[in-house]
């Protein structure tokens, strides 16, 4: 193999785990943004769509039939977390939100151990992405090409609905000050629960197509959260092109690191963070002048 | 309560003392009248009552929330059972360090690196100072799940405790009132500590830092001295957490470590610490208790949690008394500088 080969195989690899940390940190970046909540149960979604996923693929033996389904089951539970356990919250100080969510985390982490138990679950590859593509001097897994491409579909998809409908335009003011758009006559209460829930569906889109990749597992979620934590950090929170720019710099910090530097990749991805938020305290991309940053 | 009127109530200082003395009393009744296997229990509360209030410290009084005080109490676990055992770490000779110096070196090591740490980490503030001390914590955790050829990585560092300043510690009976000595005088210390004149300074900075600082007051160095003497006090609780399970295993440094001293910490109630040792009271029995139930015991631990936040969100000390002066504003102010 020559250099460019491997090069360009991290590259991908990287791209493609980058796109998963984007699915699940955009969500939990929109939350944070809009409500100031810091929801640590996110990972937890994420392992649930997982979960989810594969005894829909199992059942089904259809990947994007799963792929599809699964997100709104987990965004039907993201409501009804955000409806009946976060909302009698929203006038309360933001430690009370993180302490109740976190309590979630914990329920979930353990009530999927209850459901499909302690062991690691291997979730199959459908047969028509197993196998690679070549391109130009790369062999690129066909898999980790969707995913990518996946990624590129839903972030697009997120942007569009953010930045040209009228919803994406309470979210985007209701962001930057929600006083101001509660008092123009905005239900926002309204716009948090169906912004939870596109959170929490986008955290199950990454939960399914991760399964193939990493297999399924019940810490899955709790390492999750911390790395996307990391992304959203270093990206900017509340900023959707910094979760964007912030998931790719790890995905790839990452794969590259896996490569080059195995004993300290995991660390890098925090000393980057720590570096990030030294120099520019509120994110390559944050606003430090939005409402909760 | 202490509004309550008629002349045969004792005066006020003087009840405190009595309940501090019938608690203290009851505590060093502890291992008489129970099993060896319940007085192990009550170590394992003393010590986790230990860790919350340092968590307290800077929760509490000063209003700074860390995320990563699992980082000074696995630091100091790990550092101490590194150099008390015969572990191969370079360039030292672990094997001719005694239990006693590796407890001061532990100290200074998590000392040294709270300090440092808490440096960087106080450069920022609200929630990125939190997700600073997040990242490190982290770090320290995959440095010490990676290095598995010094630290044993997933499986830990066995520790045998034979003597340490002459006392033998294999009796239970013994590293009781030892943990107990250490514990209640670490709490008396902190109490010294937060009612001093330093003490009404962090206050102040948890009550507004800007007024603080026209004061003429280096809000930094306050800042960052408490971060160490509550990494410090932290370190205590691992070194005595090693010594009473015998290992240390990475899981002391997992960011969900810290997140125990913080729930145990608003379960009990901020800025009073006696609240928080209530709050390890109720994790620690809650978890006693639901074992005993079921061994999903956590599911149910989420669902006490939860139940707390939402209807008894002043802590437990905030029910008992009008002590708590730790309000759902005043944590608002930090998280959204």
């Amino acid at each position: 193999m020559s250099q460019t080969t491997v090069v360009l195989g991290i590259l991908a690899n990287g791209v493609a785990i980058g796109m998963l940390f984007f699915l699940v940190a955009s969500g939990l970046s929109l939350v944070f943004g809009l409500m100031g909540v810091v929801n640590f149960a996110h990972g937890s979604l994420y392992m649930i769509g997982a979960y989810v996923g594969l005894t829909v693929f199992d059942r089904s033996a259809l990947f994007l039939f799963a792929l599809l389904t699964v997100p709104f089951i987990i965004a039907g539970i993201g409501v009804v977390m955000e409806y009946f356990t976060l909302r009698p919250l929203y006038d309360r100080d933001p430690i009370y939100q993180i302490l109740l969510t976190f309590g979630l985390a914990l329920m979930f982490d353990e009530g999927v151990r209850v459901v499909w138990g302690l062991n690691s679950l291997s979730f199959g590859r459908p047969e028509w992405l197993a196998g690679a593509i070549s391109l130009a001097d790369g062999q690129f897994p066909r898999y980790r090409v969707f995913v990518i491409l996946l990624g590129i579909v839903v972030s697009v998809g997120l942007y569009l609905f953010l930045e040209r409908t009228r919803f994406g335009l309470v979210v985007r003011a209701g962001t930057n000050n929600r006083d101001m758009v509660e008092l123009c006559g905005v239900n926002v209460k309204r716009a948090f629960t169906i912004v939870f829930a596109v959170g929490a569906g986008m955290a199950a889109v990454a939960g399914v197509a991760a399964g193939p990749l990493f297999s399924v597992y019940p810490a899955m979620g709790s390492e999750m959260i911390i790395e996307a934590f990391a992304v959203v950090v270093i990206g900017g929170l509340g900023s959707f092109r910094g979760s964007l720019v912030g998931a790719l710099a790890v995905g790839l910090l990452q794969a590259f690191g896996n490569y080059y530097l195995v004993s300290f990749s995991s660390m890098l991805v925090f000393a980057l963070m720590i570096v990030v938020l030294l120099v520019r305290p509120h994110g390559l991309l944050g606003d430090p002048e939005a409402g909760h940053t | 309560m202490s509004r309550e009127t008629g002349t045969r109530r004792l005066p006020a200082l003087s009840r405190t003392l009595v309940i501090r003395v019938v608690v203290f009393l009851a505590l060093a009744a502890v291992p008489l009248v129970t099993t060896g296997y319940q007085t192990g229990l009550v170590i394992n509360f003393l010590i986790l009552a230990l860790f919350a209030v340092s968590y307290d410290l800077l929760i509490g009084y000063t209003g700074i929330v860390s995320f990563g005080h699992a980082l000074p109490y696995g630091l100091g676990l790990y550092a101490f059972a590194i150099f008390a055992t015969d572990q191969s770490v370079p360039f030292v000779s672990t094997a001719a360090v005694p239990f006693e110096g590796a407890i001061l070196v532990a100290l200074a090591i998590v000392a040294v690196v709270s300090l440092v740490t808490g440096y960087l980490a106080l450069q920022a503030t609200g929630v990125y100072f939190a997700m600073i001390t997040l990242a490190f914590a982290q770090i320290g955790y995959l440095a010490v799940f990676e290095n598995s050829d010094i630290t044993g990585g997933d499986g830990g560092i066995l520790l045998f405790s034979q003597e340490v300043f002459g006392i033998a510690l294999s009796d239970g009976m013994t590293f009781y009132y030892v943990t107990l000595v250490v514990v209640t005088g670490c709490f008396l210390a902190m109490r010294r500590l937060t009612t001093s004149p330093y003490g009404q300074v962090l206050k102040s900075i948890r009550e507004n830092e800007t007024r603080a600082r026209f004061l003429g007051y280096d809000t930094f160095r306050y800042k960052l001295s408490v971060f160490v003497a509550a990494g410090v006090f932290a370190a205590v609780a691992g070194i005595l957490k090693g010594l009473h399970s015998n290992i240390a295993t990475p899981g002391a440094l997992y960011w969900s470590t810290g997140g125990d001293a913080l729930l145990m910490t608003l379960i009990g109630g901020m800025g009073t610490l006696w609240g928080p040792v209530v709050g390890a009271a109720v994790l620690f029995g809650s978890e006693e208790l639901l074992t005993t139930i079921t061994e999903h015991w956590l599911l149910l631990l989420g669902a006490v949690y939860v139940v707390f936040v939402i209807f008894v969100p002043s802590g437990i000390a905030g029910l008992l008394s009008s002590e708590a002066d730790r309000t759902v504003g005043d944590v608002l102010r930090e998280l959204r500088p």
